[in-house]
Formats: C-alpha cells, structure tokens, sequence
C-alpha cells in the first residue's frame, strides 16, 4: 500500500534525504522540487503528488506501475529513464535538448501528455548529446499534444499505436521535409533525418545557390553529395569542392572527394553543339588521366576519327 | 587494347572491325541504328543510302557499308558524320552512374556503369 504525502511530509523528506542538494516550494501556490536525485525516493511505498513541478531533478531508477498526472518535468536530467505501465496523463516534458539520456515509455498512458524540447542547440541534438525517445507500447499517444507532421523518428515511433501502420517507403520519395513537434523541428530528406543545414540547402532556390553555400553544406553533409549535386548542379559542386586532374584537348577531369569515394567526372563539349557537359568516370585504379577516362568511356584507347 | 579506328556521333560509338564474329546474323530492318529511350531523337542512316546492312550477332549490334562510298549517319542533336566503306560494331559510350553507385548496398556495387540513356 502505498502512502499519500502531505506537501510538509513531502518537503520534510526532502530535507531529510537530500540535506540542502534540494529543496521543495511553493510558487504562486503551486509545488516545486527542484534539483531531487529521485533515486533516494521508493516509489513503491509512496504516492507521488499531481499538479507538481520537478525543475532540475534527475531521474535514472525505473518507474513501474504508477500514476504521475499532471506533473510538469522541467529541464530534469533523465539517464536510461524507464516509465513502464504509469499514467502520464497531462504531464509535460519540458526538455533541453543537450541532456544526455533515455526515456522509455513503455506501456505507459501518455493521454494529453505534451513535449517541449529546447531546440536551440539543435545541430548537437543531431551529434547524439540528446536524449532519445522510446514509444514503445504507448498507449493514447494519439492525444499527445503538440505533435504535428506524421512521424518525428521511424525508429522510435514504428512500435506505438499512432504510427504502427505508417508505411516508411510512403517517404521514399518526397523530398525534404520538416516535421514540427511542440517547440521542436526535426528535418528529413525523403525519410532519412537530416540536419537543418541540409534542409535549408535543399530547400532554397537553386540559382541563388553560391560556391560558398556548396562548401559550407559539403562539410557536414558528403554523405548526401547525390542530392547536393541535384540540387547545386554537378558544375557548381565540382567548382566548389572539386578538383581539376587534369586539363587536355578540350576535356577537364574532375575528382570529388565525397562520401569515402573518389568521385570522377569528365567534362567535354558537344561539337556540334558547343555545349559542355560532365559525365561519370568510374573511379578504378587505372584511371588517373583523360586518357585512361576516355577509354573506360569509349570502350577504345584513343581520340575518334570523327566526332559530332 | 589495340588502338582501333573508330567514329563518334554523340553517344554512339562506331568501332572499325576486319571482320564480324561467327555466329547467327539478326538483321535489323529500316535505317535506324539506335533510338534514344528519353529524347525520341534516332541516330540513323541518311535515307537513300546503299547499301549498308544492319545486323546482330551474339550480343553485338554490327554496321556493314558495302557501298564504295561514305554512308552518313544523322541525329537531330549532332551533326551528321560519314563512315567510310567498310565493317563497324556500334556501341554506346559508358557512363558511372554515381547515384546508383550510393543507391547500390555495399556489397551488391558494381553495376553503376551503364550505356548512356540519352
């Protein structure tokens, strides 16, 4: 049987168990724990009080079995964080993003529950030094407010009741994306995440696009060359980042050091046209000159008799 | 590789052979050599052009100008280019497609040169 707290009882075993390291108030006459390591506190011999805010608590001891309405979690540390079965009802989570840990709501009712999450560091979110969401067997996460767009991480969301249906391959192909949720932004190209350097490349007018945007995306972002490149043009890539192999008879060939491989182009005129244009080399080992470039293409060593 | 005398009109690659290989001829009819799959625009034998025969064997696509003249060849996007009498084998120039290299699974990579599509 689990024992209901008074507000006092609360704050004298706070004092008791925490000595000055935290401390329980009442603001505008609502109860606030502030910097609680909960891991002193059994929460199978107490009931835990709604309509309370936890400001700067950590929360590291799996949570089973329990009801916790109500609560506003305010930029609390979680570290492998598990609420199994609890009634989250109406609680928010108000989270700075830059917290390293897990939260796990596995079973758990998250009826009405909101997320906030602190989205200014939001480029380190993307290194890791976040706090990653498991949904797993959620119940009512229909009603989490706040959520907008479809889907915030495939891999996260795939197992709850809101997204077990959706079908990843149904974003194969649409392109860059963003979706909203609470106060924070996660952007996608077709369904894998990306950063919000690349989304703002991928989504600004090509012909205003400068050398200088191509580098700066380049540095972060070489595994996605394929869509720069779409997007860019190969010519401005490979002035931007390329190099020049070599420069004969009308024919530059190009490399692009990107996503681990050495990317080859050739680059000739149409004579009947005039026109220049780039075409792929493959970057076997025999080919480091125009030569060795024009034989792969050809099929042949050698320059045409005639070409139109 | 010996060096071979061959002609270029756009993507298409005409290869001076002394003789065609053993095997079952497949004529091809008409004077269209090869049609682009995206463009709709043709490299073919001017019209009135005799004779010339058009043929596969095996996997080889093959030219013959039998004539005791040049043969011209045509495309809307390039300007037209005379082959000399004699035997060709025609083929299309090869790109990387770099895309489908990053598409491909590490393991199944090697299929991204491919003729080019024009």
């Amino acid at each position: 049987m689990k024992k209901k707290l008074s507000f006092e009882e609360w704050s004298n075993a706070v004092k008791l168990l925490y000595g000055t390291e935290g401390k329980v108030s009442i603001d505008s006459g609502k109860p606030y724990f502030h910097d609680i390591h909960f891991s002193k506190i059994d929460f199978n011999k107490v009931v835990f009080p709604e309509n309370v805010t936890l400001c700067g608590c950590t929360l590291d001891v799996p949570v089973k079995n329990y009801s916790l309405r109500n609560i506003e979690f305010r930029d609390c540390r979680f570290d492998k964080m598990t609420f199994t079965n609890c009634d989250l009802t109406g609680s928010k989570f108000v989270i700075d993003a830059l917290r390293h840990g897990s939260i796990s709501f596995d079973g758990s009712d998250l009826m009405g529950v909101e997320f906030d999450c602190n989205i200014e560091n939001l480029d380190r979110w993307y290194r890791g030094h976040c706090i990653d969401f498991n949904f797993s067997n959620t119940k009512n996460f229909n009603t989490v407010s706040g959520i907008s767009g479809y889907f915030v991480d495939i891999g996260d969301f795939v197992d709850s009741e809101r997204f077990n249906t959706m079908n990843p391959d149904e974003f194969a192909n649409v392109g860059p994306f963003v979706v909203k949720w609470s106060g924070w932004r996660a952007y996608y190209l077709n369904n894998v995440k990306i950063n919000k350097s690349l989304y703002d490349f991928l989504t600004i007018p090509a012909d205003t696009i400068t050398l200088s945007d191509i580098k700066k995306v380049m540095k972060r972002n070489d595994s996605f060359i394929i869509s720069i490149i779409e997007k860019a043009g190969i010519q401005k890539v490979l002035g931007a980042v390329g190099k020049v192999i070599e420069k004969k008879d009308g024919y530059v060939l190009h490399q692009l050091d990107a996503n681990r491989e050495r990317m080859l182009y050739l680059e000739m005129t149409n004579p009947s046209t005039g026109e220049r244009h780039f075409e792929g080399i493959a970057p076997t080992q025999e080919v480091k000159f125009i030569d060795q470039a024009l034989i792969f293409r050809n099929g042949v060593p050698g320059r045409p008799e005639i070409l139109t | 590789m010996n060096n071979k005398k061959f002609y270029q009109q756009g993507d298409v690659v005409f290869r001076k052979v002394n003789d065609f290989p053993e095997g079952k001829r497949k004529s091809k009819n008409g004077n269209v050599i090869v049609e682009g799959e995206g463009s709709g625009h043709f490299h073919a034998v001017q019209p009135g052009q005799l004779p010339f025969s058009l043929f596969f064997v095996n996997d080889g696509f093959f030219l013959e100008n039998e004539s005791d003249d040049n043969i011209v060849i045509e495309h809307q996007e390039h300007n037209p280019i005379a082959l000399p009498p004699g035997k060709y084998e025609i083929d299309k120039v090869n790109e990387f497609d770099w895309k489908r290299h990053f598409d491909e699974k590490e393991d199944e990579r090697g299929k991204a040169t491919r003729k080019v599509i024009d």
